[in-house]
């Protein structure tokens, strides 16, 4: 542990007295007195933390345990009017060990005291706010929570913020590709990986998942921009409704309050990888719980790539390229503090990319993916101290346009153009009724829709389609203590309406490219509305201090997204065939966990559960084929089966060796199995039954260390992902040449270090053995990805 | 610190400028020439007969990317040729061939469209010519090739003359080669497949045409897949180039690949223009197995 404490000379000075060891702070600062002045003193001083011994704005800093200061931007705080004699300063932030330091202050004098402090790993004590849609400890949360803090971000060798999660129990991230995927997403709980429209994902509380195809657009969200991620995993729909049927991730972006400051970053790795970053951000009053702040981020990255495809399939095609990329975003978060736990906020996101997907013919960058994506973000927010209330607005919208060109039989090009649009009313009451219940209630009204198009250049054809979905929900909870901060039972119940609308397919002049979509067409789907109650009952029981276990059942829910209820076109493996008369699916869950303290400060935190999945959501052969110009396929139907059970438990062990060191390890296995599967058509051969779920790893582990010293930190991280069944049937892949993709393992390192406090070394290294991995379309990932990046503080 | 905000600000709406809008093009020009060497409008053609169009195509600011032509033969339209391209420099020249069909009078319709999906078209007519010019046909009643792992019989196939080459005897005659046959499992789905050294997935099961210079394209008609439109018996009745030509149905997808099991009748264009159709006697499904075909194309 190491503490540093300085003294500016006012007059005269008692000797310092530190004990660096045993972690346990203690300096003495005398200050000199001054004749005829009263027995008063000043303290000022900063507080930084990190493996960049960066300044940690909104610190808390308590004198006696009575009287406090938060810092600002900077990191730095001042106490004045101390009285003469010995006090206790303490300094205290989420995600870092907090520092005592004793103070002996003389009359009329000003000292100064700096903290450094140390990450720490996040206990059962913090405060998160995903749970229960207000501040929770997470020892009060019967559920099991990640909260990935600050502190834990910065040491992570990651260049997005979806691989911060690659380390938790339970979730499945998948992006192959690195910067390079234009697509990823993150499951959990034995859930496909494929489906991210399962897992509800949020930015400050603002659902990001489009209704469209439930995806999230991860590369959205610039890691600089994040201050912690909360993971809530288990069904959330009792409290968020659909999305949330396998649970809930909500990425909390920074907010200043500080003086001006702000941090130019520069890069560049492996591949030609270029990237630019800077952020502003003030708080116009700072030390004051009213005024205005704002933060700006402008965020840019570039990369010429590398080729994704087998050497055998560059020899077949003269057309393939390297897949680079480019993307950009902008940022503005503003706000008013109306007082203290009082607040109204505004912020804006735009961003754009275009990812090559390794082709080029005709068109100036070949194929491509683009996404132009702005989200607009308000909300109010009030806190008193028993009746607590959040309101947001919110707008997401998502231009999307995927470039399509390949010469075959002979040449075409088509473009996707897809215009998302996502919009909400979300709020929240909290209420402490007396000294036992917590009652919880809110409603929530979303929008979404979708508009797009096949735009084909090579032929007449534009295959439209379009739809929207609304939706309202209503939900209450009561998290009641039988005995008080032992044990407390959370009842919860909510009842969404989801309403599919103005669903149509349909093509304008066809030619042979489309001809067979022809009886299809449906220019006026039929309207429909669907209601689901989604309960939850929970025990959360607190024998001590560091130990709790918990018991939880609930369900949640999702109706079908837009992709499948209004758009008919190709898949892998066969023809989708649009299907507005699915069903929701259910996800019925119970859970059991506890966490304990096995030996000091080693922590062990356990879970197991076991889901089922009702008319669950899934691919099935209609028994019928078409061909597409090449040749027979399915077509398939998204539709609903019967039942799929999925089985599963978390370990996960925590160790802050010192606070200089922490070790982590965690282990998570599920099975995810079809056990009753009913064929569409009669005559359809293909039975699923006893078929594993796709893209789900049997068994994960990651091992996390982190090491501050004074020459350099270390964060090193170690993963290794199980077998994964790569289609429905479980049967021989001809690309992936398995019937499962094969497991694999990997280490992330991030070396960094701070050079006065003002400019900052980083370097990343992803994929440290150079593992190739592959993935269902026999594109390979980029290997060793090595990032080098430079930051100056002002 | 005023000067670090301005910067800041400026970069922001910088980025936030990045989008760029596509330029409106203008319409493409089509045009028809004429001349002894080309059919003209309102001539008298026989059925059977050669018709010779000359296409003089501009894409008007965006390049060429689609060219389809359209007969329409007593009020009936059928899509003769519906092409993807990508030309941006100096147009489209090109010559088409096509065989004059029985209805009293044909209109054929040729239409272009640019990168901006701006479209123009032309057109003319021809009447019905006396007598009958159906052309002589060529008929090879067995060719027996091997599918891509069959180590025994040879794989590329020169439709015109009825002759199969293996990998050693095919040097020197890879320009005539116009077909050959692979087998493939696809979700599930076995597929014997007719294809065609120009088809760039061929090289998946041939890698030999990689190396050749000249790869043809031969086109099979998408819908026998699933309709019977020519039956064997149908087949075997053929005495000239009537039914070759009518069969083909390039409205439909027309590809450089096809599946075709036993006992089907696949409608082909060759490179040269010449129609023909291939019946499949035999058909292995599995990639040691063979294929045995019977061809009628024109002479």
């Amino acid at each position: 542990m190491k503490i540093d404490v300085k003294i500016r000379k006012q007059n005269t000075l008692k000797p310092l007295i530190v004990k660096p060891f045993r972690f346990i702070i203690s300096a003495i600062l005398l200050l000199a007195a001054a004749a005829g002045v009263s027995a008063q003193g000043t303290i000022t001083g900063r507080v930084t933390g990190g493996p960049e011994g960066r300044p940690l704005p909104d610190a808390a800093v308590i004198l006696d345990g009575t009287r406090g200061v938060t810092t600002g931007s900077d990191g730095r705080f001042i106490i004045d009017r101390v009285s003469a004699g010995t006090h206790t300063l303490e300094a205290r932030i989420l995600g870092y060990t907090t520092r005592n330091v004793t103070v002996d202050v003389r009359d009329g004098a000003t000292g100064t005291v700096s903290f450094r402090l140390e990450e720490e790993f996040i206990d059962a004590g913090a405060v998160i706010v995903t749970a229960n849609r207000g501040a929770s400890r997470i020892a009060d949360v019967p559920a099991r929570v990640t909260l990935i803090s600050s502190a834990a971000v910065e040491s992570r060798p990651v260049t997005t913020v979806d691989e911060m999660l690659s380390t938790v129990p339970g979730l499945n991230v998948s992006r192959s590709f690195g910067i390079f995927s234009h697509k990823s997403s993150v499951t959990m709980r034995g859930l496909s990986g494929n489906e991210q429209a399962r897992v509800l994902v949020m930015i400050d509380g603002v659902p990001v998942n489009k209704s469209d195809g439930g995806s999230v657009n991860w590369n959205l969200i610039d890691p600089a921009m994040v201050d912690r991620i909360e993971v809530v995993k288990g069904p959330a729909s009792s409290m968020y409704g659909s999305n949330a049927m396998g649970g809930a991730i909500n990425v909390i972006t920074r907010r200043p309050s500080g003086e001006l400051s702000g941090k130019i970053t520069a890069g560049y790795g492996t591949y030609n990888t270029f990237t630019g970053r800077i952020s502003l951000g003030q708080n116009m009053n700072p030390g004051s719980d009213r005024g205005f702040y704002y933060l700006l981020n402008g965020f840019y990255r570039q990369s010429d790539g590398y080729i994704t495809q087998s050497e055998f399939d560059q020899a077949a095609n003269p057309y393939v390229v390297a897949s680079d990329m480019l993307e950009y975003s902008a940022s503005l978060k503003t706000g008013y503090n109306i007082r203290k736990g009082e607040f109204i906020e505004a912020d804006f996101i735009a961003y754009n990319d275009r990812r090559g997907t390794g082709e080029l013919v005709w068109q100036q960058h070949g194929n491509t993916t683009d996404h132009d994506t702005y989200q607009f973000r308000t909300r109010y927010s009030v806190e008193r101290e028993r009746l607590s209330a959040d309101v947001s607005l919110f707008w997401l919208q998502e231009d999307y346009k995927k470039v399509n060109e390949y010469l075959k039989d002979d040449y075409t090009w088509y473009n996707v153009l897809s215009e998302r649009l996502d919009a909400g009313l979300l709020s929240s009451v909290t209420w402490k009724a007396g000294s036992r219940h917590r009652l919880s209630a809110g409603t929530d009204l979303k929008a979404g829709s979708v508009d797009a198009a096949d735009v084909y250049y090579t032929s007449t054809d534009i295959v439209y389609n379009r739809g929207r979905m609304l939706s309202a929900g209503l939900y209450i909870q009561d998290a009641f203590s039988i005995i008080h901060d032992r044990l407390t039972l959370t009842a919860g119940l909510r009842y969404d309406l989801s309403m599919f609308r103005d669903g149509a397919f349909y093509i304008d002049t066809p030619s042979a490219e489309t001809v067979f979509m022809r009886n299809i067409e449906n220019r006026e789907m039929d309207n429909v509305t669907w209601g689901a109650l989604s309960p939850r009952l929970a025990l959360n029981y607190t024998p001590s201090e560091g130990t709790r276990i918990y018991l939880s059942a609930g369900r949640g829910f999702r109706p079908s997204v837009l992709d499948d209820l209004c758009r008919s076109g190709r898949i892998k493996g066969g023809f989708k065939l649009a299907n507005a008369d699915a069903s929701p699916e259910y996800l019925a869950n119970i859970e059991a966990g506890g966490d304990f303290t096995l030996s000091g400060k080693l922590r062990a935190s356990l879970s197991a559960w076991y889901s089922r999945g009702r008319d669950f959501l899934y691919y099935v052969n209609t028994g019928d084929s078409i061909d597409m110009g090449y040749g027979l396929r399915p077509i398939l139907v998204r539709t609903n089966i019967p039942l799929v059970e999925i089985t599963g438990a978390e370990a996960e062990l925590n160790w802050p060796v010192s606070p200089a060191v922490f070790l982590g390890a965690a282990y998570g296995y599920s099975y995810s199995v079809i056990s009753d599967y009913r064929p569409l058509d009669a005559g359809d051969p293909i039975d699923l039954t006893g078929n594993h779920l796709t893209d789900v790893p049997t068994s994960t582990v990651s091992l996390t260390a982190r090491w501050n010293n004074r020459f350099v930190n270390v964060g090193l991280v170690a993963r290794y992902q199980g077998v994964m069944w790569v289609n429905d049937q479980n049967i021989f892949d001809e690309v992936v040449g398995s019937d499962r993709y094969p497991a694999y393992a990997t280490v992330d390192i991030r070396l960094s270090r701070v050079f006065a406090e003002k400019v900052s070394v980083d370097l990343g290294v992803q994929n440290l053995p150079d593992t190739k991995f592959y993935d269902s379309k026999g594109a390979v990932c980029p290997g060793r990805f090595i990032t080098l990046e430079l930051g100056y503080r002002f | 610190m005023a000067k670090r905000i301005q910067c800041f600000a400026l970069l922001i709406i910088i980025a936030l400028a990045g989008c760029v809008k596509d330029n409106p093009g203008t319409t493409p020009l089509i045009l028809l020439k004429s001349g002894g060497a080309f059919t003209a409008d309102g001539s008298a053609v026989a059925p059977g007969g050669a018709l010779r169009f000359g296409l003089s195509v501009s894409g008007g600011g965006g390049a060429i990317t689609n060219l389809v032509v359209k007969r329409i033969s007593d009020g009936v339209a059928v899509i003769e040729a519906d092409k993807g391209m990508y030309i941006s420099y100096g147009g489209l020249d090109t010559t088409l061939i096509y065989t004059r069909g029985y209805g009293q009078t044909e209109r054929w319709v040729f239409s272009v469209m640019n990168s901006y999906r701006d479209t123009a078209s032309v057109s003319l007519t021809v009447l019905k010519g006396a007598g009958s010019a159906w052309g002589e046909i060529s008929h090879h009643q067995s060719i027996r090739i091997g599918l891509q792992e069959n180590t025994s019989l040879p794989h590329f196939v020169d439709l015109h003359a009825g002759i199969a080459y293996d990998a050693t005897g095919v040097t020197g005659h890879e320009s005539e080669v116009d077909m050959a046959a692979f087998w493939y499992l696809t979700s599930g789905t076995s597929s014997p497949t007719l294809t065609c050294p120009a088809y760039s997935s061929a090289l998946t099961y041939y890698p030999l045409f990689g190396s050749w210079s000249a790869k043809n394209q031969t086109m099979y008609d998408y819908y026998t897949s699933d309709n019977n439109l020519v039956t064997p018996a149908q087949f075997d009745l053929a005495t000239n180039d009537s039914l070759l030509v009518n069969a083909y149905r390039p409205g439909s997808v027309s590809g450089q690949s096809k599946f075709a099991y036993t006992g089907k009748v696949v409608p082909f264009r060759t490179a040269d223009g010449k129609y023909g159709l291939l019946r499949v006697i035999r058909a292995d499904e599995t990639p040691e197995g063979e294929m045995e075909i019977a061809v009628k194309i024109q002479k």
